[in-house]
Formats: structure tokens, sequence, C-alpha cells
């Protein structure tokens, strides 16, 4: 077992458009320990939703070692991938991406349909993610009636209920309020915090940096990292 | 929750286009069943003929009567075996809807000519000795609700008596049973000799003469050697196998099977343009939903299979409710059907095929979208903004 969760060696990442060929980052190396709480920030187009789905397993390297535990996940395949994410990841996304068909707990359940789990024990599962965020009593309502706010701690609930032990997050408070992105700030803080979640933010927010135990600042495919002062 | 409920979740996210989609898949199979229900009522006919029957008719056609005396001049050409009049006579039963495939006959030749029906004893010597006797296939028996030794008045639409009445009185004497046979189980046999004797017109003629033949393999010759002998003659004929008749016969009321071909398969072609090009673009809609899933950690092949089973039910939903209607309407019109088309059903085999096509429909309508969502890369399908 690896004190580290996550680790770049040597990323490169480019795109070839026509001619021209764009490099996001060249021989990146990034350290993330277990259990920490990282903020991306960065201007827009710096490569930090690129860095974060290299992370994830849903977007490859062009050259480089993405290892998870220790281990190489960018020379993994597809299927291998999907059970990998499905296992240790979970998403969250600036505009939550919850299915508008399903309920808060059916969309919360969705990820344990890819577990052995009975249809008791998914049902247990999803009481306990969706307490987790203080939405236990949305269980029925569908996305279209619930707040921004709302549905972003659906979707939390829905990346923490198989119990990953990392969340990446692209810009979760980017479409919500001071007052309701500090509340899912609260929520991620307390998920790293008691929960021992490893949580990375990619953010514009000041704030959500403020939440974080480090701030890594991603400009020009490097990093210059600012430990938080206080 | 489950799978199935997230297919189904899917299916019911655009009500009025699954509605659309479903009417579509409901029409076409209807058509289907329907169609080739017929169908096989007329091709019933057409296989029950057996290879070594033949049939002379007019040369004109076959509604334009031979001399009686040809049945004798073919049964005495070698290689025939056996040989029976057979005369249209136009009856019903009390409404002229009711209309009854009735023929003026000679019993002992006809049950020679048609070894399969085995009537009863008592029932065929009821029949053979009683000239006011008929005997009748199962399928009308029952359709008018008629039992051995009823008294039956049949009138006819051609011909009328020579006391200037329209109906004779029968009795019902024999029940024939052959399954195998919608057409033997259809048909009403009255006494070559009962028609002669009344009738004002057509007195010693039939308008065709069936025989059977020594063996298939003669029919070619005989088909020649018995048009040449009547050449020349004031009713020259022609000659044909059974099932060559039937086909002539139902060719008259048109190509009845390319006909349906071509509903169908124009349906068929319509609705998987229809139903494939609405799939394709509700993946479409869905694109951003189906990166989320990936991410989640559903593999390609999962959200393959979810589509797939989404275009299949849609098939299989729309198809079992076009051909349960058509089913249905049969059922409940059968008794008129079966006056113009004896047996008309839809058999287990149609009801296997359309069910066959259903399934193709589902395949090739949700494969181009199930292929997409195989393929789609997650990236791409989460968008950048
Ligand atoms: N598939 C792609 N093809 C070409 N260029 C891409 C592709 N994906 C991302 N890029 C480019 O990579 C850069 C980084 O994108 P992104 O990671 O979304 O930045 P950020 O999240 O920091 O705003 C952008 O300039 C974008 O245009
Ligand atoms: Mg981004």
């Amino acid at each position: 077992m690896s004190d580290f969760s996550f680790q770049l060696r040597k990323v490169s990442k480019r795109f070839v458009k026509g001619k021209e060929t764009i490099t996001i980052f060249d021989n990146l190396d990034l350290d993330i320990p277990a259990q920490d709480y990282v903020a991306i920030m960065g201007p827009s187009g710096s490569g930090k939703t690129t860095l974060l789905n290299v992370l994830g397993g849903i977007d490859q390297v062009t050259s480089g070692e993405v290892l998870f535990n220790g281990q190489r996940v960018d020379t993994l395949n597809e299927g291998q991938l999907s059970r990998w994410r499905a296992a240790n990841v979970g998403f969250i996304f600036q505009f939550y991406n919850l299915m508008p068909v399903l309920t808060a707990a059916q969309n919360v359940e969705l990820p344990l349909l890819l577990t052995k789990l009975g249809s008791k024990d998914r049902r247990r599962h999803v009481a306990t993610a969706l307490d987790l965020v203080g939405l236990g009593d949305r269980s029925k309502h569908y996305p279209r009636e619930m707040s921004g706010g709302q549905q972003q701690r659906v979707a939390i609930a829905r990346a923490i209920v198989s119990d990953p032990k990392v969340l990446l997050c692209d810009e979760p408070t980017g479409d919500l309020d001071r007052t309701t992105a500090d509340e899912v700030l609260e929520i991620l803080a307390l998920l790293n915090r008691e929960h021992s979640k490893t949580v990375i933010v990619v953010t514009h927010d000041p704030e959500a940096a403020n939440h974080a135990k480090r701030t890594l600042h991603l400009n020009k495919g490097i990093f210059v990292e600012r430990t938080k002062l206080a | 929750m489950n799978h199935a409920l997230l297919v189904t979740k899917n299916i019911g996210r655009r009500k009025l286009r699954t509605v659309l989609l479903l009417i579509a898949i409901f029409i076409a199979f209807l058509l289907f069943g329907a169609l080739e229900s017929f169908l096989q009522g007329f091709n019933a006919g057409q296989n029950s003929a057996a290879a070594d029957r033949l049939v002379t008719v007019n040369k004109i056609n076959f509604t334009v009567p031979l001399p009686i005396s040809y049945v004798d001049r073919i049964r005495d050409l070698p290689g025939i075996t056996h040989a029976t009049s057979q005369s249209f006579f136009g009856g019903f039963y009390q409404d002229p809807k009711n209309f009854l495939l009735m023929f003026a006959t000679d019993p002992q030749a006809y049950l020679q000519v048609y070894p399969k029906i085995v009537l009863p004893p008592e029932q065929r010597t009821a029949w053979l000795n009683d000239r006011r006797g008929i005997a009748v296939g199962r399928i009308v028996a029952n359709k008018n609700h008629w039992k051995i030794g009823d008294h039956i008045p049949i009138s006819s639409s051609i011909f009328s008596r020579a006391d200037g009445s329209h109906s004779w009185d029968f009795n019902l004497d024999a029940i024939i049973n052959l399954p195998e046979d919608s057409q033997r189980e259809s048909v009403v046999l009255m006494h070559h000799k009962y028609f002669d004797e009344t009738v004002t017109f057509a007195r010693d003629t039939t308008s065709m003469i069936v025989f059977t033949t020594a063996s298939p393999k003669l029919n070619d010759s005989i088909e020649k050697q018995v048009d040449a002998m009547f050449a020349n003659s004031p009713y020259e004929t022609s000659t044909d196998t059974a099932a060559a008749f039937n086909k002539a016969f139902v060719a008259q009321v048109g190509n009845i099977a390319l006909i349906v071909t071509l509903v169908v398969s124009t349906a068929f072609a319509a609705i998987l343009l229809i139903v494939g090009n609405t799939m394709v673009m509700a993946i479409r809609e869905r694109t951003r939903e189906i990166g989320v899933l990936k991410t989640l950690g559903f593999s390609g092949p999962v959200i393959s299979a979810q589509i797939l089973a989404e275009s299949m039910l849609l098939a299989l939903f729309g198809a079992a409710l076009g051909l349960g209607t058509a089913w249905l309407a049969l059922a409940a019109t059968r008794r008129y059907l079966e006056a113009l088309i004896p047996g008309v059903h839809m058999t287990g085999a149609i009801l296997a095929a359309g069910l066959g096509w259903a399934i193709v429909l589902g395949l090739v309508t949700g494969a181009v979208p199930a292929w997409s969502g195989l393929r789609l890369r997650i990236v791409s399908a989460l968008g950048r903004r």
C-alpha cells in the first residue's frame, strides 16, 4: 500500500489539431498523498479539466506514467478502467450531470448497479449517502424539482455511495451562489476530514481553494504550489 | 432500481415519441399478421392439392361447362386412375352473402379422387345411397350449426329448378373431417344426378373434371394427351395440375402473394427507417448522460446492451400489439372470412415469423446507436464548455 493516492511521472499531454500540435503539459510530475485535499487553480484553458480526466482514467496521457496506490493505471484497457473507476473514483461535475429521468435516490443508486450488492443493501447505502449530504428527505424528488445546490449534493452522494478513496471535482461550485457553494464545500471538507477521502478540486473559486490543504496553480503546463498560509 | 428500470425509464422519457413509434410498429405488424394469414389461407388450398391430381376445364375458362361424357373418356386413358366431375353450384344458405363452396359431383368417384377423405362407414353408405344427400366439410357444418340428419334448404345463385323454385332440399348425410386440408373441410358436395334432373339448363355438363394419375411423372404427358384428345372439338380443354389450377384461380383475384410481399416489405422498410432514425436521435440526445454513465464505470458493452434492450423492447411490444390485434380481428371475423378463404387464420409459424421480424427490427434499429454508445469517448461526450 502506497502512501500516495496519485503519482504523475513525466506526464505529457498533447493534442494534434490539423498541422498544429498543442501541448497542454509536458513532463509534468505530481504527487498527491492519500487523504490530501488539493485545489487546482489556473486560467481557463490551462488544462485543469484535462488533468482531472487523466487522473480519473477517462482521458489518456500522451506519454509518462499515472500511478494510483502505486499501481500503473495509464496502461489499463477500457474495461479495466471502467472497473477501476467504479471502485476507486467518484466524479463531481460543475453541472451536476444527474439523470433527469431518475429520482435523487435512483441517481445515487446508479453506481451500485455495478456492484454485487442486493437491492436492500443498495437502498441502505443510498440512504446513508443522501443523509450525509443532508438530503435524506428528498430521495423521491427528480432533479428538475431541486435547486442547483441540492442537485450538486445529490451528485456528491452519487460520487461517494460506493465508497471510493478519491473524489475528483471539476468546478463543483462554478454554477452555485455563495451560500450553496459554501454548503457544498463544507461537505467536501467533511468527507476529507471525517471520511478520509482524497479530494482533488479544480476551481476558480478562491473560497473553494481556502478549504483545501494546499493549492496548485497550473499555468503553461507547470505547477506552482502555494501551501495554505493560515 | 435495476438495469431494466433504467431501460424503461429511458423509453418513457418522451412519451409522445414513444407512442408514435409504437403506433408505426403496431401498424406494420398488424398488416404483416393479417396479410400473411390471408396468404397462408390461399396457400393452404394450393398445398393440399396432391401432385398427382389434375384438373380439366374448358379452354375458354372454368365457368364454361364441358360435356359430362368427357369424364368417362378421360378415365379410360392409360395412366389415369380415377376421375370425377365437379360442377360449381353457386349455393348459398338463407342469405346470398352466406356463400357455399358447393359442387355437384359423383360421390363414389369423388371419394376415389380424394382418397384422404375417410367418412365413417354409416355416413358414407348413407350419402352414396341418398340422392338428396350432401357431404359437408367440418368448417361449413360448424359455421352453420348443421348436424348429421338435418334437412337443409340451399339456394343457387346460378341455377333455377324446372318447377320454378330456386331452393333445393338436402339431407346432411356425412361430415368431412380432414384438418390438413381446409379446402376439403369447406366444401358442400351434392349428387350430380340430383343436380342434373332438377336444373333448367347445363344438363349433362360439368364445370371441371378432376382426376388422379398413377404417378406424378406421367402428369406432363397426360396433360398434353387429354387436351389433344379434345382439340378441334366444340369443347376444347385446358388441363393442369390441381395445384396450378388453384394458383391460376388465385391469380384471377390478383397476384396476392406479390401484393402481400410488397405491402409488408414497404411497411417494414418505412418503420425500419423511422424507428432507426428516431433511435439514433434519441441516443444522440443522451450523449452527455451516456458519458456520465461511462464515467461512473458503466462499460461500453453494458451501455450498448441497454440501448439494444431499448430498441428491442419497443419492437417486441409494438409487434406483440400488432400481431395480437391481427389475431383477434381474424378470430372475430373467421366465420365470414372462411367462406371466402377457407383456412384463413394466424398459424404459429406466422406468429413466430412476426416475432422473428420484431427481433430483426429491434437489432437493426438498435445497432447503430448501440455501436456509437459502445465507441463513445467520455471526454467528448462530457463536452468542453
Ligand atoms: N480533444 C481536444 N482536442 C483539441 N484540443 C483540446 C481537446 N481537449 C482539450 N483541448 C484543449 O486543451 C486545453 C485545456 O483544456 P481544459 O483541460 O478543458 O482546460 P481548463 O479546464 O483548464 O479550462 C484547451 O486549450 C483546449 O482547447
Ligand atoms: Mg475545465
